[in-house]
């Protein structure tokens, strides 16, 4: 497999063999160097092979090894004749994020944070295993859910009205059928609602460092020296069944369908299938799930922070600013060759980022372009970035999500022997409650590239520009 | 180099991934019970108390061992169920397979080694290599 350097920040895998088009990957001069040492630029390549894939398959700068798809990656295809692939959507399904601004600036709070912090990690699960949510919901309402997502939250009283509006889809993925998610996904998910589970997640308590772009700022709600809140989870063990239930259907459809890939995780069935329509309308309840999930943790920050500070929840100043999903495959329109197409689009690791004037941009936010919220690593920043019209006619709309690993788990893990990674981010400033320390370990700032560098590759290429710059002051995590 | 059967995690980017070698896929399987547990359990303890049989099918062996771990990672999520032995008890039909699996319960407050949300497919394939088979398992974390 060659790479070649196509344009500043722009690398081409030229389509070869098996390969219907290119793979592209946004990428430094160093970065390209370390992401040739795991084998996600193959993967790209095997993306590049999945029948119906139109334009090439793409790598976002905070690309890393996955299973199947590499995390960070992006690829359309044609409705009639392409496939969906759960392993393009991944395990997590909407694994993504939400950002939270409130009232406050850090002064206001800072003798405070200690209790805030400890109220947060008692009131929102994190882990796994026997850690269960105190919310309580039957098979049917979770049906409901399943179905409806965000709609179902007004209804229980865990949503204000504002909040559907400023989330991706405003929360609720259309065609969702709870009859096509299996009852072993039903069975994990119906006590993990509003927990934040595990790995990458994690609630963090911000301040808005820098401003990069006034005007979109203020459009945003954000200003320089506010607090707000972002929280990073999925769908958890519903999400995560849903996935696994399907790539064994599919592993199995695909001699059925003559499809042939060159990783089993890979497995895919056409879209116009029994088995890719099943996969997609028990996806779309999974999302749903995810949306709820986000929503039942913003409703308990809004209860800890209004206990903490003395205000009654329902009045409590902390408003949605954006939901956006990492790990989805949405129809969307876009042009292909000047003609304007559906497409399915899997994005895995990597999210939408639509330009302004676009109608599923919130009417609020129309001027300046969607929302992208890409969290960073717990010890240095995360950032806000904005859509843009040259993301929607070159990557199918789509920008980086994070990060991305630099170190795996377990060098993270041995590198972090004999320190004490607490105090270390203590003295940074950042106080951190977790469930256990191999997690803080495998999670430590050094176990991630720098996503200032990420985002400034994005920018730079022209898929999203830049609006703020975030940093922690206190975080949860599993 | 490599003992008669056993398990080692190698470098996997955000994931974790165990090679799995043994003489017989019932034993390869056995392996992954018990590298499945390690990934799980902080402590050693030897407190294999609680004792549970499986009944698993599937259409193929690699499907078998993801079906296998899969049914370990939902004992856990659900009950702290924490795999530390397994035992092949009947492979008399290829992909149909009853398994003890002997294990304790995650203790109160006790803290996990990795936390392991699912198995995937990700360049699973058994081979042979001499009188030993080997495979990779990439666990979604």
């Amino acid at each position: 497999m060659k790479i070649v350097e196509y344009s500043p920040y722009i690398w081409r895998i030229p389509k070869e063999g098996e390969m219907l088009v290119d793979g592209i990957v946004f990428a430094s001069k160093e970065m390209i160097e370390d992401i040739k040492n795991d084998h996600s630029l193959q993967q790209v390549a095997n993306v590049a092979t999945l029948p119906g894939i139109q334009k090439a398959a793409f790598g976002m700068p905070d690309i890393h090894w996955g299973y199947g798809f590499p995390i960070g990656g992006v690829a359309a295809m044609e409705l009639k004749t392409g496939v969906i692939s759960p392993g393009g959507v991944g395990y997590d399904i909407n694994c993504g994020v939400r950002l939270l601004k409130t009232q406050f600036s850090l002064s206001e709070i800072e003798n405070k944070l200690e209790e805030l912090v400890t109220l947060l990690f008692k009131n929102i699960p994190t882990g796994i295993g026997k850690k269960k949510s105190d919310i309580k919901i039957s098979t049917k309402s979770l049906n409901k859910l399943l179905k409806e997502g965000m709609k179902w939250t007004l209804d229980e009283g865990f949503a204000r009205e504002e909040d559907l509006e400023y989330i991706e889809d405003n929360g609720t993925i259309e065609g969702a059928d709870p009859n096509t998610v299996s009852q072993r996904a039903k069975e994990r998910g119906v006590f993990q609602l509003g927990s934040l589970g595990s790995g990458n997640h994690f609630l963090e308590i911000q301040v808005v460092n820098e401003i990069y772009r006034k005007k979109e700022a203020q459009t945003l709600g954000i200003d320089k020296g506010q607090i707000v809140i972002m929280i990073h989870c999925g769908s958890r063990g519903l999400g995560h069944q849903v996935c696994s239930d399907y790539v064994k259907i599919m592993v199995k459809a695909m001699n059925k369908y003559g499809i042939k890939v060159p990783d089993k995780q890979l497995c895919c069935s056409p879209i116009n299938s029994v088995e890719g329509q099943s996969y997609l309308k028990a996806m779309a309840a999974a999302a749903n799930f995810a949306f709820v999930n986000r929503q039942v943790i913003t409703y308990k920050v809004r209860k800890v922070f209004a206990s903490v500070l003395g205000f009654h929840h329902k009045k409590i100043p902390i408003h949605t600013v954006y939901d956006v999903c990492h790990n989805i495959a949405k129809i969307e329109t876009f042009k292909i060759d000047n003609k304007t197409k559906k497409l399915l689009v899997h994005r895995k690791g990597a999210t939408r980022a639509f330009p302004p004037q676009n109608p599923f941009v919130p009417s609020k936010y129309r001027s300046i372009g969607q929302p992208v919220l890409i969290p960073g690593d717990m010890g240095r920043y995360s950032f806000i970035l904005v859509g843009t019209q040259k993301a929607y006619q070159y990557t199918f709309g789509s920008t980086c999500h994070g990060a991305g690993r630099v170190l795996s788990r377990r060098k993270a893990k041995q590198q972090a022997k004999g320190r004490d990674l607490l105090k270390e981010m203590k003295d940074k400033g950042v106080i951190v409650k977790a469930a256990g320390m191999a997690t803080v370990a495998e999670e430590m700032p050094i176990a991630y590239k720098d996503a200032e560098e990420v985002v400034n590759i994005v920018e730079n290429v022209g898929i999203s520009m830049k609006v703020a710059k975030l940093k922690p002051v206190a975080v949860i995590k599993g | 180099m490599y003992t008669n059967r056993g398990f080692i995690e190698t470098d996997h980017g955000a994931d974790i991934r165990i090679k799995i070698w043994a003489p017989t896929f019932e034993q390869l399987l056995e392996e992954a019970i018990k590298a499945l547990g390690n990934l799980i359990a902080c402590k050693d303890k030897d407190l294999q108390k609680i004792s549970k049989t499986l009944f698993l099918k599937s259409s193929t062996k690699e499907e078998l061992i993801v079906t296998t771990l899969e049914e370990l990672l939902f004992l856990f999520e659900k009950e702290g169920f924490i795999p530390l032995e397994g035992k092949v008890m009947d492979l008399s039909n290829k992909y149909k397979v009853k398994i003890k699996v002997k294990g304790r319960y995650l203790e109160e407050e006790e803290p996990t080694k990795n936390i392991i949300k699912g198995v995937t497919f990700h360049g699973l394939k058994i081979t042979t290599n001499g009188n030993k088979i080997f495979t990779y398992i990439v666990f979604d974390v």
